[in-house]
């Protein structure tokens, strides 16, 4: 039996891999290919924040959100010393890499426009999170990463709960209630994005094969549904999507994959797409992926400067 | 040298009350032992922990390690 088909199967019969030697090039590149989405999306998250947090409409709001985006700094400086660890020069892969390939999902590359969004960011965005790692905590094959993640399971479950108590309470000052909508209407099918192309498009999966997650895209995103439809319905908040009794699962009202206007944040239903293009679309990137990540690396580019100067 | 050469990495371990094993909980990287208590204090405040100890990696000294599946 060749290295990958005896990998495969030991890890499918529970095997937790513990280190490189472990390993085989295929799981190695897998596993670090994941670790980099993981650590690019925490660290990507706090840019967005950043752009509303002084409109936190109380102190406690504010300390909360900061405390949030903590959080998201640890959670990614746990994803990339796993990479060091795995072997990869992380400081050139935070401070050098050209903003384009970095890995974080495309809604990350939004400013928010007011503090209601921060709310939903929150409740569906750190919801798909939790959803995409706790299904990783629960089912993956890579021991270092499994423990790693008891914090941030923890932590995601409150920033999402935060994000719930920011949309309930609006939804109950009628001067809000139409925020909490127009929010929700194009962050509803970003966070859906979040989880990838549909599996009947995807021939094969090593993340699947070799178990450094468990679920399958479409299960995944069938599991951010069942609890952020009946959350939105059960706070009057109109979501594109419902529960069919006939298939038993959740379908959507509305195209998807669909066409998105970024300058009006604005889904364009009339113009259903396809999946090649949504990933040109994630390529392309959004509008303010060079600023929030210019903004990462600027602190480390003008330490390495003052060095020079110094030297 | 540059930064990122002069630091080394630290494990960090915790116990969240009296009585509970001492957990391995995570890893951080910094220049000296201080700045480690400090990174661990502030990356790892998941839990009011009772203690928390960072050890230099290079000074474990392992028994034993996994029988490993392709070495």
């Amino acid at each position: 039996m060749d290295q990958a088909a005896l990998l495969k199967e030991k890890v499918q019969n529970g095997f937790i891999v513990e280190g490189i030697e472990d390993m085989n090039e295929e799981y190695l590149t897998a596993l670090k290919q994941t670790l980099t989405i993981v650590g690019d999306t925490e660290l990507l998250s706090v840019p967005p924040l950043l752009t509303v947090y002084d409109q936190a409409p109380t102190l406690n709001s504010k300390i909360t959100a900061l405390a949030i985006m903590q959080d998201e700094i640890g959670h990614a400086h746990i994803a990339y010393r796993l990479l060091k660890d795995l072997g990869e020069d992380v400081d050139r892969l935070l401070y050098e890499r050209e903003a384009h390939r970095w890995k974080n999902p495309y809604a990350f590359d939004f400013e928010l426009s007011n503090w209601i969004e921060l709310g939903v960011f929150n409740a569906f965005f750190d919801r798909a999170g939790y959803t995409l790692l706790g299904d990783a905590f629960e089912h993956t094959s890579y021991g270092p990463w499994k423990r790693a993640l008891v914090k941030v399971d923890k932590e995601e479950l409150f920033h999402l709960r935060n994000g719930e108590i920011i949309m309930r309470t609006a939804m109950q000052d009628p001067n809000l209630r139409e925020e909490v909508q127009k929010a929700v209407d194009w962050m509803f099918l970003m966070a859906l994005e979040f989880f990838g192309v549909e599996d009947r498009l995807k021939s094969r999966s090593a993340q699947l094969e070799y178990r450094l997650k468990g679920r399958s895209n479409d299960e995944l995103r069938q599991k951010w549904l069942s609890t952020a439809v009946p959350f939105c319905e059960s706070i009057g908040v109109k979501v594109p999507a419902h529960y069919d009794e006939e298939q038993q699962k959740y379908v959507l009202d509305v195209p998807f994959p669909c066409k998105f206007d970024p300058v009006n944040k604005k889904w364009l239903f009339d113009q259903p797409d396809t999946w090649d293009n949504v990933i040109k679309r994630f390529k392309q990137r959004g509008p303010k992926n060079k600023e929030f990540v210019a903004r990462i690396q600027k602190g480390a580019k003008e330490l390495e400067q003052l060095r020079k100067e110094a030297v | 040298m540059t930064a990122a050469q002069q630091r080394k990495t630290f494990d960090i371990f915790a116990r969240v009350k009296r009585g509970d094993q001492l957990a391995y909980i995570g890893t951080v990287e910094a220049e000296n032992e201080e700045l480690a208590k400090v990174y661990a204090s502030f990356t790892y405040d998941e839990e009011d922990w009772a203690e928390m100890v960072v050890v230099d990696r290079s000074g474990l000294v392992w028994v034993r390690k996994p029988k490993w599946l392709f070495a």
